[in-house]
């Protein structure tokens, strides 16, 4: 655990001195809010690389890893990669959108689970959970606090649709709401 | 600013969905059903309801019915989800989709309310498509309940159809005759010229029958208000229950399960809307009268005031009607 930790300082530090050596960072980490269906509530934290940027365009790659809990539905978690494209205006505002897929792993969320066996018996059992894929598209805008001044951090709001599959057979359309904070590296 | 308004939206979650009553899941042949068990737990009188659909349906939507709340101050009422439907979870196989699986299953939930709550006296009540599935069950398992109550059933649901398809065609006629959007009406003799037989299946014929008021008597009436956006924001209710893609191919055989209501004895209580236009009224007295129950132990309730679901348009009514019955037995 502690050695992750400093390899994960390490990189960080790391990504924070070739940035500095960088006209332009290539690099910034992100954590918000992330709301499935707006109000029911999780964390998404990740890693943004920018392989082509100018002063008004960037093109992104991105890892994040999130999860949410929905009372007496269910708390999932998940991993995905995204590409995405966000696009500056000069007064520091920009849009965004980003496409992607991912891996959802969803338990039951408020209560026990029973089993009923064949005998009769009825037992309570362990939720292993279910694995599903997750694709998604979302579009978003924000405000680049460093077109202003020395500031490192943007914001951002980002509407999303993601699918669950196989749920009960399709792809299940989900609604969620992306908002947090950028930091460039 | 906006993670604050939403953290705030999060924090007026509606507290009668995420924390009142006993929650939990009964998992069963690939299918994570949530059972919401609410209400009066201490008379030991347990209602297991069997919510309509079957794809569409979630019982989690009738807990907001002020019936339902009314009955739960006298007994506890078991809130189950069905297999792929409502909040049901899992990736159960659509061909695990019957009916003998779904009646599997409501064993399974009647031994589970058994076990938790040390063999309380069950009873069953059922809505619409949950009409036909107890009525499957008590078939084969009604030593276990102690009373049966049917709100609009669709216990002959291809009976039914043929009853339906003739009262439409004399709707459609009549509202030709009335000048009354007589481009639709046209369309839907048409469809029905086209359509001799009508399959359970068949979602023109339910279009047909909404627009001629046949699940509403009152469309506008206040007792009809389902909060849907509070549903979806505050409850455990998720895109699940609006977005059911599939037909269960297995009610495309028909359902006919009145020529054998003679095998059903136990006190039955039959709730029926007079304006039904999906279960005709004329099935509630055939199903009383071919209930095997004693008379005096079986209950007709004609609501007058009602098309499919008594149980939201008359709930003073229907609730004291179900609160008395489930007093009797």
């Amino acid at each position: 655990m502690k050695n992750t930790l400093l390899s994960l300082l390490f990189l960080i530090a790391l990504l924070q001195s070739s940035a500095q050596d960088s006209p332009q960072s290539k690099v910034g980490i992100y954590a918000g809010y992330f709301g499935e269906t707006f109000t029911h509530p999780g964390l998404n934290i990740g890693i943004e690389y920018y392989p082509h940027q100018s002063e008004k365009y960037q093109m992104i790659l991105s890892v994040n890893g999130g999860g949410y809990v929905h009372v007496r539905n269910n708390k999932s978690f998940f991993l995905r990669g995204q590409w995405g494209q966000r696009v500056y205006f000069e007064n520091g505002l920009f849009i965004d959108q980003f496409l992607g897929v991912g891996y959802l792993h969803q338990f039951t969320h408020g209560g026990e689970l029973y089993e009923v066996l064949p005998n009769g018996a009825v037992v309570e059992t362990k939720d292993s959970g279910q694995p599903f894929f997750m694709p998604s598209v979302s579009f978003g805008a924000g405000y680049d606090f460093s077109k202003k001044g020395d500031s490192r951090f943007s914001v951002y709001l980002r509407p999303e649709l993601f699918w669950k599959a196989p749920f009960n057979g399709y792809f299940l359309t989900n609604i969620a709401i992306n908002a947090g904070v950028i930091l460039k590296l | 600013m906006t993670l604050a308004a939403l953290l705030i939206l999060s924090a007026c979650s509606k507290d009668e969905f995420q924390k009142d009553g006993d929650f939990f899941y009964l998992e069963s042949v690939g299918a994570k059903m949530p059972i919401w068990v609410k209400g009066n737990v201490e008379s030991k009188k347990f209602i297991i309801f069997l919510h309509g659909g079957p794809e569409g349906g979630s019982s989690q939507y009738y807990t907001i019915f002020p019936s339902h709340k009314e009955i739960e101050k006298h007994f506890a009422i078991v809130y189950w989800d069905q297999r792929m439907c409502g909040m049901s979870q899992g990736n159960p196989s659509m061909d695990d989709a019957t009916l003998d699986q779904f009646t599997q299953d409501l064993d399974k939930v009647v031994s589970l309310i058994n076990h938790k709550y040390g063999n309380p006296e069950l009873y069953m009540m059922g809505h619409s498509w949950g009409g036909a599935l107890g009525t499957n069950y008590l078939l084969d398992h009604q030593e276990n309940i102690n009373a049966w109550i049917e709100v609009d059933g669709g216990h002959a649901w291809t009976r039914a159809n043929a009853l339906s398809r003739e009262n439409m065609i004399e709707v459609a006629h009549s509202k030709v005759a009335d000048n009354d959007d007589i481009e639709f009406w046209n369309f839907a003799l048409d469809w029905y010229a086209d359509h001799p037989v009508v399959g359970i299946n068949d979602n023109g014929h339910y279009s047909f029958v909404g627009a001629a008021n046949g699940y509403d008597f009152n469309p506008d009436s206040d007792s009809l208000e389902i909060p849907f956006t509070d549903l979806l924001l505050f409850s455990p209710i998720s895109t699940a229950y609006f977005f059911v893609p599939y037909q269960f191919s297995f009610l495309d055989k028909g359902l006919n399960l009145e020529d054998r209501l003679d095998e059903i004895s136990i006190p039955s209580l039959i709730c029926w809307g007079r304006h039904d236009g999906v279960f005709p009224v004329q099935q509630a007295s055939e199903t009383f009268d071919l209930l095997g129950t004693p008379t005096e132990d079986k209950r007709l309730r004609i609501f007058e005031y009602s098309a499919h679901s008594p149980n939201y348009e008359e709930p003073e009514a229907f609730a004291s009607e179900v609160i008395d019955f489930v007093h009797s037995y």
